[in-house]
């Protein structure tokens, strides 16, 4: 006699077999479009160890191209907590980058300013009566929000950062703009924002991502590296961290708690490398003319990381490291015509730990002289 | 955040010190000439202009010129590689050879210098 397990296997063979005579194939539904698989190649090559940031984004993009994302509501509602300096707020300049060609293509509202119930008027407005009404432009406005809009792509990105630090009066407001997608101005125009991606930043549990970083308490040598374990350990402070401060109906209406990885030193390098990209792209970017480059010795790259980026704050001091030793320097040696076009630079490290920059003439002119 | 405009003919030096300037806080807007500088200043509000002085058409001098007939209180930098130079429409003279950092503690004190002016 068969059991009820081989029967439901032989009926599910039966349909297969049905399936594949009516010309049936199986799908992939785990296969992106080819826009998303641009948009998500676009986000590799510039967001180091953070892939799960990627992949939320990524998802949330994939469902508003084949519009399936809900209706009446926001394209996607994410919360991005980590440790400070691991890219919470970089993710989104990169995203409006991908989409837009701009970092700066998204309306960022920093929460920190809404602390108090009765700010919330410099975000929405004041209403009719109160003081300040018709006066002051309100921040999140409709226009504000789909200033970035193209022909091909409706679509706005929203970055409310530090959301901890919102006022009672915000939270009500966040509610309600991530539950329906609609805002009621002070003038009581409203915004609509089922077209808009909407991320919000936390550092909750920073105090104790840090404790854990730098080795806790007692006498453990803090650790040189990050490990996987203390990833997990991070991911489940901060989740934590965000369920005893979030009341349930926030929780409720988030579609994705992304915790950001502490970045490993095989990362931060990554990092350097593409900060340094970056330079050079300013400098060879300008009207399609070739400029001139510049070369770090591994010893200055090494001095770099060590300058600007520890355990704890990860690589949030780098970019302003690379500015102040490399980027000032540089722009020193142009304003005073110590360098022209086709000259390579290269940086070294002195003996006493400052940089010498050295001129090396181009190979193509070496050539041509001799 | 501070807005300023900062002209300078070198387009690598002028996009350079505008990301400085944008990693310092500030909303930083290049223009290559003294044309363009004129053309951007009737659409944006700036609280500063930093202008080189050696330009092809119109000058450091004659630009700051033009700037204070828009508006009058708004500080002018001019950074010069040359002799330093002064006039009624210059705050500050800086040499090219000291641009950094001395340009970022320049900006502040006349930014500083200008909000105590409103102030009063």
């Amino acid at each position: 006699m068969r059991t009820e397990l081989e029967n439901s296997v032989s009926a599910s063979r039966h349909l297969n077999s049905a399936q594949e005579s009516a010309g049936a194939s199986a799908l992939d539904a785990t296969l992106h479009g080819e826009a998303t698989r641009e948009f998500e190649a676009f986000l590799h090559a510039r967001i180091v160890g953070q892939g799960a940031a990627i992949d939320a984004v990524t998802e949330m993009y994939q469902m508003f191209l084949v519009a399936l994302n809900p209706p009446d509501r926001p394209v996607g509602n994410l919360l991005f907590l980590g440790p400070t300096g691991s890219g919470k707020t970089y993710v989104v300049e990169v995203v409006a980058e991908a989409l837009f060609g701009d970092r700066r293509a998204f309306l960022k509202i920093d929460c920190a300013e809404f602390q108090e119930s009765h700010e919330i008027a410099k975000l929405i407005g004041s209403p009719p009566g109160y003081v300040g009404h018709g006066e002051t432009q309100p921040l999140l406005t409709q226009e504000a929000l789909n200033r970035w809009h193209t022909e091909k792509l409706k679509l706005s990105l929203l970055l409310l950062d530090e959301i901890e630090k919102a006022s009672p009066a915000l939270w009500q407001l966040l509610l309600g703009i991530l539950d329906k997608g609609i805002l009621t101005l002070g003038s009581n125009r409203q915004v609509d924002l089922s077209q808009t991606l909407i991320f919000m930043t936390s550092n909750l549990g920073a105090a104790e991502m840090g404790g854990l970083i730098e080795g806790g308490m007692g006498f453990v040598a803090h650790p040189t590296s990050v490990d996987t374990s203390l990833d997990e350990k991070i991911t489940r402070t901060a989740t934590e961290a965000a369920r005893r401060k979030f009341s349930p109906e926030f929780m409720n209406r988030l579609d994705k708690v992304v915790v950001f990885n502490t970045l490993r030193p095989e990362h931060l390098e990554q990092v350097l490398e593409l900060e340094l990209a970056k330079v050079k792209q300013r400098i060879t970017h300008a009207a399609g003319q070739s400029h001139f480059t510049f070369r770090c010795s591994p010893e200055v790259k090494r001095w770099l990381l060590r300058e600007g980026t520890d355990p704890k704050y990860g690589a949030r001091h780098l970019k302003r490291v690379i500015e102040r030793y490399i980027v000032y320097a540089l722009a020193n040696l142009v304003a005073t015509n110590q360098v022209s076009t086709g000259d390579c630079i290269d940086i070294s490290l002195k003996p006493d730990g400052s940089l010498a920059f050295t001129k090396i003439v181009a190979v193509a002119s070496v050539a041509a002289a001799g | 955040m501070k807005a300023v405009l900062f002209v300078d003919d070198n387009e690598v030096l002028c996009r350079l010190t505008c990301d400085i300037l944008r990693l310092e806080g500030y909303r930083a807007v290049p223009a290559y000439n003294a044309a363009e500088a004129l053309k951007v200043f009737d659409e944006e509000d700036f609280d500063i202009v930093v202008t080189d002085m050696r330009m092809e058409g119109m000058d450091g001098l004659e630009l700051a010129r033009q700037i204070h007939n828009k508006n009058p209180q708004l500080p002018v930098i001019l950074v010069t590689a040359y002799e330093p130079v002064s006039g009624e429409h210059v705050r500050e003279c800086l040499a090219k050879e000291d641009l950094f950092p001395h340009l970022l503690e320049k900006i502040r004190l006349c930014l500083s210098e200008a909000e105590v002016r409103k102030a009063s």
